[in-house]
């Protein structure tokens, strides 16, 4: 892999290539590689980034991610942006609990707040992201736990929609910037690569 | 494998679909149908006589496909005709992701080579006809063409025989779906139940019946081996055209009625459709960007209102710009429609080998043509009723979501069997 190589984690799903393309739009000089979540072929890469893609089931249904992010992600101190399940994986992570959502939605543009970190440079304090999604974080818990930080959330029922960790490189999406229906999501993802890899 | 010369050609007679129908009965062929009140520019190609067939009888895959129209790209018209079915799926995915339920009535994908391919307008006039040269099977003469006399059609009839799934399975497999949707596993799954008939008489006629029942916008007769397929498909799949590829998935129907203004407005502002058909395309736009150029796939409408004959429909139009020409490679991206499967695509297939429990043949897959030059137009195959011997066969169905109501999930899927049941008058259809 050349210095400039970026994997973008497959968890089975049907949305994984929107991703891909919206990052080769955003930053089309890095080489990006995509992995299903059992292919244990992604243990011999050492990636300047790691986006965890969407998918079907629970955080802890994503094949090899945790132990890909034990043995060289927490190690090397790999950069992670992770998108709706990935979210749902970084919490996870954390011991935080994943339940059922109060408004679940597939397929739906909802209104989305945030606190202008830097994630959310440039992008309008309150914007329609698309939600496909049963399982979800209440924004409390990230806000309970002293090493999250919460940063953006629905406003109709106030689900985690962003966050990150305070000591280490990692960040997540519960909304999809993938997805035509959302409005901003170039810049989300421009703006990951500036907080996070480009430093 | 075969190069193919060809010949432009004439022949004078009448032309229409009674004898089109004929004529694919007569010497196995496809005959690709778009009704004059279409609303999609589309064409009438008649392919008759099978000079080359690639089917999972005598290839694992479709790169012999690809093969044949690499030596055929001076083809520049439709050269090969057929189907994958929702069947062959398990081809293009990795092993084990899949059961691999199999319907082994019908080949799991089927391509013919014609001698003949005759193109047509929608008024039945002649627009160019090729005739395929150093053939090796026996081969139709012009002349047999030119003489050739429409059969007398004969009566058919159609007798329901069963569903399977039956209607208290079909309503606990709408809720057993929405468990799997509030768990996280997906978001939308198109549950279908297959429906037998006994069926006796004259095959073309039944063809004919539906055929002109509906307006047909992506319609097909296809006759191999004593076996028929018709199709009065509304939805196109994929098309390519000069090195780009459209999609237009199709999500959320409407009877039309008196208040057509009202039922128009209510489609457009029904919330599970708006939503089912927002998630297609983003799905759709997932699978046309594994064979195009980054930052090509664009959303070229939606939603689009589309008006039937009977029904209104939502559509979208999903475009990208081809990073690849090959026929298997866009298949193994794209495959099966994700309009007819659900979303995760992946895990949807999953649950619905689970709760349909068979194969689905060639339904849901899809029919068209390629042309020597990598043009490209395919449906998907729903409302298409397939005739072996005295087995009638058609299935109906429809997306469940979390906001399905079981019950009218069960009526929906009455509703869509009703053009079916009144174009074939089958006895005892049970409601």
């Amino acid at each position: 892999m050349t210095n400039k190589s970026i994997i973008v984690f497959d968890n089975y799903d049907s949305f994984t290539h929107n991703l891909l393309h919206l990052l080769q739009q955003v930053r089309k000089e890095y080489s990006y590689r995509v992995i299903r979540n059992n292919d244990k072929t992604i243990f011999n890469f050492q990636p300047q980034a790691l986006i965890i893609g969407p998918g079907p089931m629970t955080p802890s249904e994503t094949g090899i991610l945790n132990e890909y992010f034990n043995k060289i992600v927490e190690p090397e101190n790999i950069p992670v942006l992770g998108v709706c399940l990935g979210l749902q994986y970084l919490a996870h992570r954390k011991g935080i609990e994943i339940t059922r959502s109060t408004m679940p939605a597939h397929g739906a543009a909802t209104e989305i707040k945030h606190l202008n970190t830097e994630l959310f440079l440039g992008v309008k304090d309150s914007f329609l992201g698309a939600r496909y999604n049963s399982l979800e974080v209440h924004k409390s818990k990230i806000e309970a736990d002293p090493d999250l930080k919460l940063i953006a959330w629905a406003s109709e029922n106030d689900a985690a929609m962003s966050f990150h960790y305070k000591q280490k490189p990692w960040t997540g999406v519960q909304f999809h910037p993938e997805s035509f229906l959302t409005s901003e999501g170039a810049k989300v993802i421009d703006n990951f690569f500036k907080q996070y890899v480009e430093v | 494998m075969w190069k193919f010369d060809y010949k432009e050609i004439q022949i004078h007679r009448e032309w229409n679909l009674d004898v089109a129908l004929s004529m694919v009965d007569q010497w196995d062929g496809t005959l690709l149908y778009t009704s004059p009140d279409s609303v999609s520019n589309g064409q009438i190609i008649l392919g008759l006589n099978p000079v080359f067939d690639a089917c999972d009888n005598n290839c694992n895959t479709l790169e012999v496909v690809d093969a044949l129209l690499e030596m055929n790209s001076h083809l520049e018209f439709p050269f090969l005709f057929g189907y994958v079915g929702y069947d062959a799926k398990h081809i293009f995915e990795e092993k084990g992701v899949y059961q691999n339920l199999i319907e082994k009535e019908f080949n799991q994908f089927a391509f013919d080579a014609y001698q003949y391919v005759l193109r047509f307008n929608l008024s039945w006039e002649a627009k160019q006809f090729y005739g395929l040269q150093n053939t090796i099977n026996k081969e139709i003469s012009l002349q047999e063409l030119k003489e050739f006399k429409c059969a007398d059609f004969e009566a058919f009839k159609v007798k329901y025989v069963n569903s399977d799934l039956s209607k208290k399975e079909y309503i606990e497999g709408v809720s057993q779906i929405q468990e799997y949707i509030k768990a996280g596993d997906v978001y939308q799954v198109n549950l279908t139940r297959k429906i037998t008939c006994e069926f006796n008489g004259d095959a073309v006629n039944a063809a004919k019946s539906l055929i002109e029942s509906n307006r047909i916008e992506f319609g097909v007769f296809y006759k191999s081996k004593d076996k028929y397929l018709i199709s009065t498909s509304p939805e196109r799949f994929f098309q390519v055209e000069n090195n780009r590829i459209l999609a237009s998935p199709i999500k959320g129907t409407a009877g039309r009625g008196e208040k057509d203004e009202d039922i128009k407005n209510e489609l457009l502002n029904d919330t599970k459709n708006l939503r089912e058909l927002a998630m297609i395309t983003d799905l759709l736009r997932n699978d046309i960007s594994r064979i195009c150029k980054p930052g090509s796939v664009k959303v070229k409408g939606f939603p689009i209102l589309k008006t039937l004959k009977n029904v209104f429909h939502l559509v979208s139009d999903v475009e990208g710009e081809l990073s690849t020409n090959s026929f298997s490679e866009i298949i193994e991206a794209i495959f099966p429609g994700g309009s007819i499967t659900g979303c995760p695509k992946i895990r949807a297939c999953q649950i619905i080998e689970e709760l349909e429990r068979k194969g689905r043949g060639p339904y849901t897959g899809s029919f068209g043509y390629v042309s020597g030059d990598n043009q490209m137009d395919f449906n998907i195959l729903i409302r298409t009723v397939l005739i072996n011997d005295n087995k009638l066969t058609f299935n109906v169905g429809g997306g469940i979501t979390l906001l399905s109501n079981p019950e009218d999930e069960y009526l929906e899927t009455n509703h869509k069997a009703r053009n079916i049941v009144e174009a074939l008058q089958i006895d005892d259809f049970d409601q």
